[in-house]
This record gives C-alpha cells, sequence and structure tokens, in this order.
C-alpha cells in the first residue's frame, strides 16, 4: 500500500517536471514552439509500446500451463487498457503536432497508419473481454489474441525506417551521441519518458487490484447465484 | 504560446487525470468492499 502511494507521488512529481519543463523549452528556427510537444508525444508512443509488451509478455505466461495464474490475465487486461489510453494520446498529440508543421491533421503515413491500426487492433481486444463466457475460456482467448497482437508493435517502430514517411525518424534515435537535437530538448523528453513510465506502472497496479477484485465478486456471485437456482429446483 | 502546444498539453494533462481519478476512486471502493468481509473473517 504504501508502494503504490510512493509510485502515485514519484509519477505525479515526475509528470508536473515533464510538463514545466516541457513548457519552458525555447522556440526553435524551424518549428517555433511547436517542439515543446517533444516532452509529450515520444514518450506517450513509447509508453503505449510498453503497456503493449506487457501485455503480450502476461499472456504468453497466461498461455504456459506452468505459469497460468488468473493474476497474468488481469495484469494483461490492465496493461491493455493503459496502452488504448496511451495510443489514443499519441494520435492526438501527434495530430495536434502534424497540423502546424505538415498543414494536415492526418494522412495516411505509415507510421501514423500503423499507430491506428495499433488502437484498433487493442480496442478490439478490451471489445472482446466483454464477450459474455466463463472467466477461464475468457483468459485463454484473450491470451492468444494479447500474444498474437504484440506483432504490430515493432511493425510500427520500424515503419519509419522500412518506408517512405512523412513523419521523422525514430525519436529514440535521437538520444544517441551526435545527434542535432539540443541537451534541453533531450532532458525534457528523457524526464518525459521517465514520467509516462512511471504513471504507466502506478495505474498498472492499481487497474490491475481492481480487475481483479472485480473478477472475484464476479465468482461469487455466480456460485450464488447457482446455490440459489439449485435450493429453488430442490424445493418444487 | 501556440494553441496547438497549449492543446496537446490541456488533452494529456486532463487524460491521464481523468483516467488516474477513475482508477483510483475504484482501487479506493474495492478497498472498501472487500475490508467487512476481511475483518469478519
Amino acid at each position: 500500500m504504501r508502494s503504490i502511494r510512493v509510485l502515485g507521488a514519484l509519477a505525479v512529481v515526475t509528470l508536473t517536471g515533464t510538463f514545466a519543463l516541457g513548457l519552458g523549452l525555447p522556440a526553435t528556427f524551424e518549428q517555433r514552439t511547436y517542439s515543446r510537444m517533444v516532452a509529450l508525444h515520444p514518450p506517450l508512443a513509447w509508453t503505449a509500446y510498453v503497456a503493449f509488451g506487457i501485455t503480450a509478455a502476461a499472456s504468453i505466461l497466461y498461455l504456459i500451463p506452468r505459469t497460468r495464474r488468473p493474476r497474468w490475465d488481469a495484469i494483461a487486461s490492465a496493461s491493455a487498457e493503459l496502452g488504448v489510453l496511451f495510443t489514443g494520446l499519441t494520435l492526438i498529440t501527434g495530430s495536434l503536432w502534424g497540423r502546424p508543421t505538415w498543414g494536415v491533421w492526418w494522412t495516411w503515413d505509415a507510421r501514423l497508419t500503423t499507430t491506428a491500426l495499433m488502437l484498433v487492433i487493442y480496442l478490439g481486444y478490451l471489445a472482446q473481454r466483454s464477450i459474455a463466457d466463463t472467466a477461464s475460456a475468457r483468459a485463454m482467448r484473450s491470451a492468444i489474441i494479447g500474444a498474437m497482437a504484440v506483432v504490430v508493435v515493432p511493425i510500427n517502430h520500424m515503419a519509419v525506417e522500412w518506408w517512405r514517411t512523412l513523419h521523422q525518424g525514430r525519436s529514440l534515435a535521437s538520444l544517441k551521441p551526435g545527434s542535432t537535437l539540443d541537451g534541453d530538448f533531450i532532458a525534457a523528453m528523457l524526464l518525459g519518458f521517465v514520467a509516462m513510465t512511471l504513471s504507466y506502472v502506478w495505474l498498472l497496479v492499481l487497474r490491475t487490484k481492481v480487475i481483479e477484485a472485480d473478477n472475484e465478486l464476479e465468482a461469487h456471485a455466480l456460485t450464488a447465484a447457482i446455490a440459489a437456482r439449485r435450493r429453488e429446483a430442490v424445493a418444487q | 504560446m501556440s494553441g496547438y502546444v497549449v492543446a496537446c498539453y490541456a488533452v494529456t494533462i486532463a487524460s491521464l487525470a481523468g483516467y488516474a481519478g477513475w482508477v483510483v476512486r475504484r482501487y479506493l471502493a474495492v478497498g472498501r468492499r472487500v475490508t467487512p468481509d476481511e475483518s469478519a473473517s
């Protein structure tokens, strides 16, 4: 409980720092103040990758009989939900950056298209979880989809290398020595990576606990309903 | 400052705060729901 609070406090502090540092970045010759979005957009995309990676890892652990635990299914579900949130924010912030710099809100560029595809795939993953079924059947079906869906993540990440795109190169590559990105911008982006990752971990822990409690309640309610139906049948 | 930059930060802050608020409320509600059973056992 205390560790969750500490994690939450660290997430809030680093996020506040990212917003302050990002908004305080100087205007640049090419992008004017639009470059201030560098503190948010790449870290949001990175966290979406992490979230879908964790969904895949938890799904694989559920699929292996020796490591199969309901907790892996709860983690996979919580992480996919967070991944959808971060992907949605990546698309919105990217669109807000693209409009003044590219002149369009949206274009069918390889990176943008694969990001939209990633969002649709994981929305589908979350939607299929609400299909009425037994908990174990739902968990098994979700684990198979969760383990397969992650294929879209490396395709999305490498899209800017594999195809001619309007989108700039990989942001992580700009952290290498010799990069043209100024130190202030790198610092803001790095703090953004830390802040978004901490926020993700904190929210993942809380959401997983909520999902586990809901699953437990659902199982108890089902057991109670079956017992009540049996009593009715005996009374008749 | 550009309206695009303000919108970018506002959307991110509002979305993260909104989702975090919803999750924390659910988490606290779950804690209240579980506690009486645990104390009874």
